[in-house]
């Protein structure tokens, strides 16, 4: 399981140095008006993003390095559990 | 000035809930509701945005110092994620006044979980790592993230340590990776239905994001049990004004 947790950091501190970019940059900007306000509050959402679809970018990374069926049958569950969360409110 | 004051906030609880296992939703969300004064689900929402945030920023650090078990978090996490998204289908229908006295109750039980204790030795496991019990305790912490905003770490943290048989140390490291998923998972709920107030989810989460690295890397050279008990302190306070809130309607 060594090397799954290298992955996973690094995934992960992916991730981090991208939110904290894009939403620490973006976000102040995004409070300006105008089409560059636009702009920025878009960025903004797309740091957000980044950060929620980290843990499961991770899980499935992770699942799948391990090579082991039953861990991507649980990684598979969690992804269908938020899919589904997402799906029955819209 | 609120942004600037969000930031310090969210510094502060990422850096907290970094440091104890739990997401740092038990502060934000009663900060959300009596400073920015947002509606109970708006807070929820928007404090489970910045939970993902403390467990990344958290994770990144204790995966490189191979602190996390990805065997026990791969395994349990299904059960959380749907205990997540159940709960956060639920929360619209459950009464705000009794959102507020679980949330109490939450704090206080909290309150005694933080507390630093004079043994923190590695336990046997009680049961199996991935048995039913494990697993219903998942499902369990996932539900309270769900409905109440924070990342379930108040259970993740005493789940993995006596049911998982980790040390106090690698089940808050796991801890803080696994409420990244389960309030992802709740997250993408309150988005969806607009239950997040994104203007304030840059300067918290931005806070949340310094705060809980920092507080990672610098885990192991502070005094925890200082903190801790400061962190106890504060829920307390909070609680008894959460319940009061509760008691007198919300």
């Amino acid at each position: 399981m060594g090397d799954l947790q290298q992955i996973a950091a690094r995934l992960l501190r992916v991730a981090l140095v991208a939110g904290v970019a894009l939403v620490g940059v973006a976000g102040p900007l995004a409070l300006a008006g105008g089409r560059a306000g636009r702009w920025a509050q878009l960025a903004a959402a797309s740091g957000i993003a980044v950060v929620i679809a980290a843990p499961f970018v991770t899980l499935v990374a992770m699942a799948v390095s391990a090579r082991r069926s039953v861990l991507v049958v649980y990684a598979g569950v969690t992804l269908v559990c938020a899919l589904a969360g997402m799906l029955l409110v819209r | 000035m609120l942004a600037l004051l969000l930031f310090g906030l969210g510094a502060g609880a990422g850096g907290l809930g970094a440091l104890l296992g739990v997401g740092g939703g038990v502060v934000l969300v009663p900060a959300l509701v009596f400073l920015a004064d947002l509606p109970f689900t708006a807070a929820v929402g928007t404090s489970l945005v910045c939970v993902v945030a403390t467990s990344v920023a958290g994770s990144a650090v204790q995966f490189g110092r191979r602190m996390v078990d990805p065997e026990t978090a791969l395994r349990l996490q299904a059960f959380a994620a749907a205990g997540a998204v159940l709960a956060g289908l639920a929360a619209p229908f459950v009464p705000v006044r009794l959102l507020f006295l679980a949330f109490g109750v939450l704090l206080l039980t909290a309150a005694w979980r933080a507390w630093p204790r004079a043994s923190t030795e590695t336990k046997a496991p009680v049961t199996a790592p991935h048995g039913a019990l494990a697993r219903a305790a998942a499902g369990a912490g996932g539900a309270i993230g769900g409905l109440l905003g924070v990342g379930g770490g108040i259970v993740f943290v005493p789940l993995l340590h006596a049911l998982a048989g980790l040390d106090f140390h690698r089940a808050a490291a796991t801890s803080v990776y696994l409420i990244g998923l389960t309030a992802g998972s709740g997250a993408v709920v309150y988005l969806m239905r607009g239950d997040v107030a994104l203007p304030l989810v840059a300067p918290t989460m931005l806070g949340v994001l310094v705060g809980a690295w920092l507080a990672s890397l610098g885990a192991r050279r502070i005094a925890a049990s200082w903190l801790a008990r400061a962190f106890a302190v504060l829920l307390v306070y909070v609680a008894v004004r959460m319940l009061a809130r509760g008691v007198s309607g919300g």
